[in-house]
């Protein structure tokens, strides 16, 4: 195929089944840098959010439920510690947070950066589970590909 | 459940825009999701299509209907190679080209760093 074709292809016709997949079944993504400001957040950890609390007031201000900022002090924390001791592998942490009948898995990544300290990382990954068949069928096949990652913590927090 | 994996590090080229790495030509077309952020305001969402022109292991090289900010974070999502397994990429902008591309009108170059990588089952 050209990429005069795959131009159009791409611009003018996009694939409806692979733009509603790629809406609907992603995960929720939140990133943030080493000093706390929002540099991306999706639709669905918007609506995961909600489904555990309050995500957005009326005037477009998001609010992040009380176990997302205490995972994400835990991170900045770990991450400015390892920066000072001269630590650059990334690092995973994560929780389990249960809320109104919603069981969300957060999963956060300290994302050191060696060249520009400012510019380090804290991506959170939100997943839903144990909502659905398909759910549970993913969690069961899903692989890791990460072997570099350094899990430092994982503990449940139930809240409810 | 999905599997994230973060791309290894790569050597700082002389020119911090550009990659330094071997490119491989791919064109493989993707969808791409921005969030334009003020503060923890959210100002406005847009998605799409793009196009993959080549990659490499520090980034790639994406044809775009709308032109992200220069450091703009945003996600990608693309086929890998079996069909029911698709990459989700959370890459960082580095330089946008504007092109004047026939009936497509406006079309933007994209250089774009790897951030983040996982790997979900569609």
């Amino acid at each position: 195929m050209s990429v005069m074709t795959e131009v159009s292809t791409a611009f003018v016709c996009p694939s409806h089944s692979e733009h509603t997949v790629s809406e609907q079944s992603g995960p929720g993504i939140l990133v943030l840098s080493r000093s706390l400001q929002l540099q991306y957040v999706n639709r669905r950890a918007l609506e995961l959010i909600r489904n555990i609390g309050q995500a957005i007031t009326e005037s477009g201000v998001i609010i992040l439920p009380i176990p997302l900022l205490e995972l994400r002090d835990q991170i900045q924390e770990s991450l400015d510690a390892r920066i000072e001791a001269n630590i650059w592998e990334s690092f995973e942490m994560s929780r389990v947070v249960s809320e109104r009948g919603h069981r969300l898995l957060l999963r956060g990544f300290g994302h050191p950066n060696e060249v520009a300290n400012c510019d380090s990382r804290i991506i959170i990954l939100f997943e839903e589970i144990g909502s659905t068949v398909k759910d549970k069928n993913q969690q069961i096949r899903a692989r890791m590909t990460g072997p570099e990652l350094q899990t430092m913590d994982a503990r449940l927090l139930a809240n409810s | 459940m999905t599997s994230s994996k973060i791309p290894p590090k790569i050597e700082g080229p002389v020119n911090p825009d550009r990659r330094g790495d071997t490119r491989v030509p791919k064109i493989q077309q993707c969808f791409y999701q921005l969030a334009q952020v003020a503060g923890y305001e959210i100002v406005k969402f847009s998605n799409g299509h793009a196009l993959s022109l080549n990659t490499s292991p520090g980034g790639f090289l994406l044809l775009m209907p709308q032109p992200p900010t220069r450091g703009q974070v945003f996600e990608m999502h693309a086929s890998l190679s079996t069909e029911e397994e698709r990459a989700v990429k959370l890459v960082e902008a580095c330089w946008t080209r504007e092109l004047t591309f026939g009936d497509a009108g406006k079309v933007y170059l994209v250089g774009v760093t790897s951030l983040f990588q996982l790997a979900s089952l569609i």
